[in-house]
């Protein structure tokens, strides 16, 4: 068999996905550039809200400049961009194409994405170590020796959250061909649970409440609430237990769209 | 004055193509119309949340965020819907090769670019900006003078050379890199310093008023409305207008000379 042939489909969509950021490496960098500009307006705002406060809910200045600059890490290692991207492949019509290869689409969408995740987080320690050289940015070292084990886990649990949650949404472009402003209306409540602005301790109690047993913080707030070790054992535990259930319920909910979607798609494409 | 009138006769024309271009895609219309109420009800939510653990904000009072929001709200919309869809075809030209459209024609090629695509749907965001500008100034403790709302008007339109320069710029890059249509996005993220007080910023404030003149685009304006603009303000704007046009127009320049056609 040829060399080539032997090499899995992970294999070759995570090389793929790295060599095309390799092809337009200004694209990647403006993407990278894209988040850092678009989130560092929060910790100067948080920061000035501080004013006298050394802590705040529990969140020292240091901590969280350590959550912001962690929340880009921790997005680019969780999130994925499905939803656009299924959008696009079904509006031109490439997802045929997907369709048509005996390959699973959900392995397909899910490794399609690493290796974008591999180049942004690299482009970002670099950025990341320029901006540590000039301003002396502070950053909160755990002290625990459990906390790095529950992160690690807590981001596989967010990573495959978000891909389950992500994929959802990206079904609705076979049923609808504009499907970008649901999508869009629907990001914007979620980016507020998620964590994006704020640990959630910050916002209101009613919103806090809800959001425990929604997925969503799950993806990102969790984990950074972890490696800031502002949670107790058994609150990280119950967490996990949380996460899990909603990731079994998620991946039937997924598996179901995904399958009546494919259905639907083949009798109006034919 | 007979070249000008030509210009202002294709200009209209242009217009009259861009509505009967929106008017076919309807669905657009009330889709992109959706996202944006819910964006901008956005905006004042998180706005909100910073509130409940403060009352000021660097100076800033609740109602005080939301004239600024308002303010650069209306000033993106502007610009939006007048020239921002039609500078952002040049990444996509250079890309595909076929700005030979546009440097065939016998009209400048900026203006071209400039206003060939008026947008509907920001023209009309517009107004709800406008309108919730009002109401917020009406709950505004601050006095406001004619004279602060003529200078007020007069920024707001410096503001809007300042957005054509940076985003000429920005999109002439595409002569030197390919496949940076993605640069838009980094566009719309700079909007967020728009939005926020540049004194939350301390000692890289500095930087809001020049590399990154994000200071001209919201908070330059407020504090003029509110009486406590300094005349620095208004001749920093004034210069930063015209390096921002300068530098658009001189990369565009030199980038055009390094473009290859996809015919040739």
């Amino acid at each position: 068999m040829h060399e080539s042939m032997k090499e899995s489909l992970a294999g070759i969509l995570i090389r793929t996905g790295i060599q095309y950021d390799f092809i337009y490496p200004f694209r990647s960098l403006i993407w990278t550039l894209n988040s850092v500009v678009y989130i560092v307006v929060f910790p100067f705002i948080w920061l000035t809200v501080y004013n006298d406060q050394e802590v705040l809910f529990g969140y020292s200045r240091e901590g969280i400049i350590t959550y912001f600059v962690l929340l880009l890490m921790v997005e680019y290692l969780v999130m994925s961009f499905i939803d656009e991207e299924m959008n696009y492949d079904i509006r031109e019509g490439k997802i045929s194409n997907i369709l048509l290869k005996p390959v699973n689409i959900t392995q397909w969408y899910f490794y399609d994405q690493f290796g974008f995740r591999i180049m942004r987080i690299v482009l970002f320690a670099l950025l990341y170590i320029v901006l540590t050289t000039f301003f002396h940015l502070p950053f909160f070292v755990p002290t625990h020796w459990y906390t790095i084990p529950f992160v690690l886990v807590s981001i596989i649990f967010g990573n495959l959250l978000a891909f389950q949650y992500k994929m959802i949404l990206g079904c609705i472009s076979f049923w609808i061909e504009e499907a970008y402003a649901i999508r869009l209306i629907v990001t914007m409540f979620t980016t507020i649970l998620t964590g994006f602005i704020a640990p959630l301790v910050f916002l209101p109690l009613m919103v806090q409440h809800i959001s425990v047993f929604l997925p969503f913080q799950y993806m990102l707030y969790f984990p950074l609430a972890i490696y800031l070790e502002t949670l107790s054992i058994p609150t990280i535990i119950g967490g996990l237990s949380i996460a899990c259930i909603w990731l079994i319920l998620l991946w039937y909910i997924r598996s179901l769209v995904l399958q009546k979607s494919i259905r639907h798609y083949n009798a109006i494409g034919g | 004055m007979q070249y000008l009138k030509q210009l202002f006769t294709i200009w209209k024309q242009y217009i009259v193509t861009s509505l009967v271009r929106s008017m076919e895609f309807r669905f657009n219309f009330i889709a992109e119309m959706s996202v944006w109420l819910v964006w901008f009800g956005t905006t004042f939510l998180i706005a909100n949340i910073f509130f409940l653990h403060t009352n000021v904000i660097a100076g800033w009072e609740k109602n005080d965020i939301y004239i600024l929001i308002s303010t650069a709200t209306l000033i993106i919309q502007l610009f939006e819907s007048l020239f921002f869809e039609g500078i952002h075809q040049l990444t996509f030209f250079v890309t595909e090769g076929k700005m030979d459209i546009v440097f065939t024609k016998p009209i400048h090629p900026i203006f071209q670019l400039l206003f060939s695509r008026f947008e509907v749907v920001p023209f009309i965001q517009l107004f709800f900006s406008l309108i919730l500008l009002v109401l917020f100034l009406v709950r505004s403790e601050n006095t406001i003078h004619p004279i602060s709302v003529i200078l007020y008007v007069f920024l707001c339109l410096l503001a809007i050379i300042i957005q054509i320069g940076i985003y000429l710029a920005l999109q002439s890059l595409a002569f030197w890199f390919t496949r940076i249509e993605n640069i838009r996005y980094l566009f719309y993220s700079m909007q967020e310093f728009n939005r926020t007080p540049t004194a939350v910023f301390h000692r890289f404030e500095i930087l809001l008023f020049t590399i990154v003149p994000a200071a001209y685009i919201g908070n330059v304006q407020t504090l003029v409305l509110f009486g406590k603009g300094t005349m620095q303000h208004i001749m920093g704007a004034i210069i930063v207008a015209i390096v921002a046009l300068i530098c658009g127009i001189s990369l565009f320049t030199i980038g055009a000379r390094r473009y290859t056609s996809a015919s040739s």
